[in-house]
């Protein structure tokens, strides 16, 4: 049975056929912009560009937001499939179910937080009255285009690559110290330098924000990210499943779980992406945002969440795991 | 005050229905002045109060208000320019009908964040002034022509604007109420409030105190 035809795969088909029409004729009308765009000029061509950047920053706006979200829709849908390829458990054995899987998921997650950057400078350009961004916003635009088809190429690769008679290996396989891939490793990394190393980096960020230092904080919240993520994988999932040997980013987002890893992720990809957007709106559009709180805020929310588990495991249990 | 440099107005550009409204136009008024703007039906004098108002964009050349050019601005700045320093009368009232006289009138305030006592308190004075005071908590369909006339005019005042556009103001009212608004014209003049007129009524060529009148025909001033 080819799961193409899975209704969460024809949905992702639809959306990107669709929003790869929305994004090619924005991309069009942006190179036009960002090519004759002269504020000082009040040519026909002029109004009618200033018209246009209206229109175009809609259409981006409608289209990256929706993938943003689809983002959240897609990892369901890794999780869902995991139902229909032997030996998948959960997302992690569908994203090995083919050479470009981990490709897929890495450019969506580096995509999420440049579509929001745009978000973010777009939002900026809309309180000034001299379109003081809009020539920068637009090649920001054209940028993240070819970002975007990449993403769609590999998406179609990934998914018409899957075959579901192929056995995989799952997460107990993948993300196991003994195992000797890239993800093994780095769990061989002892608990011991793991979490004081996350702790630490939690109370450098609480630090930083409180002294408003964008540079530091935007630097601090991509190790937070890191750190975040190994810690949650090699030490706080196994309190989440509340079994030693069990470290999978994926397993926490099924309901057995509660899907409690849709909030544990939420708290710290926002999180980390409001942190590290006044650093990079600052650096390449001289743009001033006030996001550390609201960072900071996320991103402890992150830290409480994941921290209860090993905390009430104890409370519970007296023993650690 | 209010400044047109080399304005045109071509709808449809360089499609088969295109049409001009407003060629070359070069216009300087200033602060206080009142003008009267004269001309036929379809001759672009609702064309000049569009631009005026930033409802819409010249096709080429510049629209300067109080020093800045509301035709370079992007829409919602030209919106926040309109509710702060523009009041506008159409000639079709453009009022809600199923609203009340009240709350035709301060829809415009709503962004505005004033108090609703002295929303209120500005909203009487000026319906006591169009001697609408009574209908203030009526249905705008209920009102007749006339009265839904003054409702748009005592719309226009309610922001205390810097400027206000009259489109055809008296067509529907009565000699008295004619009068009525002339003195509230006058009075608002006096205050140092910039006036465009658009009308074809006499009444207006025969005033002392308008101070220059405009004649405009197919898109262009004479």
């Amino acid at each position: 049975m080819s799961i193409l035809l899975s209704p969460e795969i024809i949905i992702l088909f639809i959306q990107d056929v669709l929003l790869l029409g929305f994004n090619s004729l924005a991309v069009f009308l942006a190179f036009r912009i960002q090519q004759n765009f002269d504020l000082n000029q009040t040519t026909p061509l002029q109004y009618r560009l200033e018209r246009q950047t209206y229109l175009v920053a809609t259409i981006i706006r409608f289209a990256l937001t929706v993938k943003i979200f689809s983002f959240v829709f897609f990892v369901f849908t890794l999780d869902k499939l995991s139902n229909l390829i032997t030996g998948a458990m959960c997302g992690v054995g569908v994203t090995n179910a083919s050479e470009y899987g981990l490709s897929v998921l890495l450019i969506k997650l580096v995509s999420i937080y440049l579509f929001g950057f745009w978000l973010l400078v777009d939002r900026e350009d809309r309180k000034t009255e001299d379109y003081h961004y809009t020539i920068n916003k637009f090649r920001f635009f054209i940028g993240i285009y070819v970002l975007f088809l990449l993403e769609v190429v590999l998406q179609y690769l990934y998914l018409t690559d899957i075959n579901p008679a192929e056995i995989v290996s799952c997460c107990g396989t993948v993300f196991n110290a003994a195992s000797t891939s890239f993800t093994g490793k780095l769990l061989m990394i002892p608990d011991e330098v793991v979490l004081p190393s996350f702790y630490i980096i939690t109370a450098m960020l609480i630090w930083t924000t409180l002294r408003k230092d964008i540079v530091l904080t935007g630097i601090i919240n991509l190790f937070f990210l890191g750190f975040g993520l190994l810690s949650l994988i090699s030490f706080f999932s196994t309190y989440i499943y509340e079994l030693p040997s069990h470290q999978c980013p994926f397993c926490l987002l099924q309901s057995d779980y509660h899907y409690v890893g849709y909030l544990i992720y939420s708290f710290l990809l926002s999180g980390t992406f409001f942190g590290v957007a006044g650093l990079v709106l600052q650096l390449f559009f001289d743009i001033k945002i006030k996001t550390l709180k609201l960072s900071l805020v996320l991103n402890l929310a992150f830290v409480l969440l994941v921290s209860a588990y090993p905390i009430l495991y104890f409370l519970r249990n007296g023993v650690w795991l | 005050m209010i400044r047109f440099d080399a304005v045109d107005l071509i709808f449809n550009l360089g499609q088969v229905n295109e049409v001009t409204a407003l060629k070359q136009i070069n216009l300087s008024i200033q602060k206080n002045e009142f003008t009267l703007l004269r001309g036929a039906s379809g001759s672009g004098k609702s064309s000049i109060f569009s631009l005026i108002a930033g409802l819409v964009k010249p096709t080429s050349g510049d629209v300067v208000i109080d020093g800045k050019s509301i035709a370079k601005i992007p829409d919602n700045h030209a919106a926040m320019m309109r509710r702060d320093k523009i009041g506008v009368i159409f000639q079709k009232f453009n009022l809600i009908h199923d609203l009340s006289v009240f709350d035709n009138m301060t829809l415009p305030l709503v962004p505005s964040e004033m108090s609703i006592r002295d929303i209120r308190s500005r909203t009487e004075g000026i319906l006591n002034d169009l001697s609408l005071m009574d209908k203030l908590d009526t249905s705008v369909r209920y009102l007749s022509g006339g009265e839904q006339q003054r409702v748009a005019i005592a719309r226009a005042l309610i922001n205390n604007p810097k400027i206000i556009l009259a489109d055809e103001p008296t067509a529907n009212l009565d000699q008295a109420l004619v009068e009525s608004f002339l003195q509230i014209m006058h009075r608002l003049k006096g205050k140092g409030i910039t006036i465009l007129l658009a009308s074809h009524d006499p009444i207006f060529s025969d005033l002392e105190w308008v101070d220059r009148t405009i004649d405009i025909s197919h898109g262009e001033l004479l």
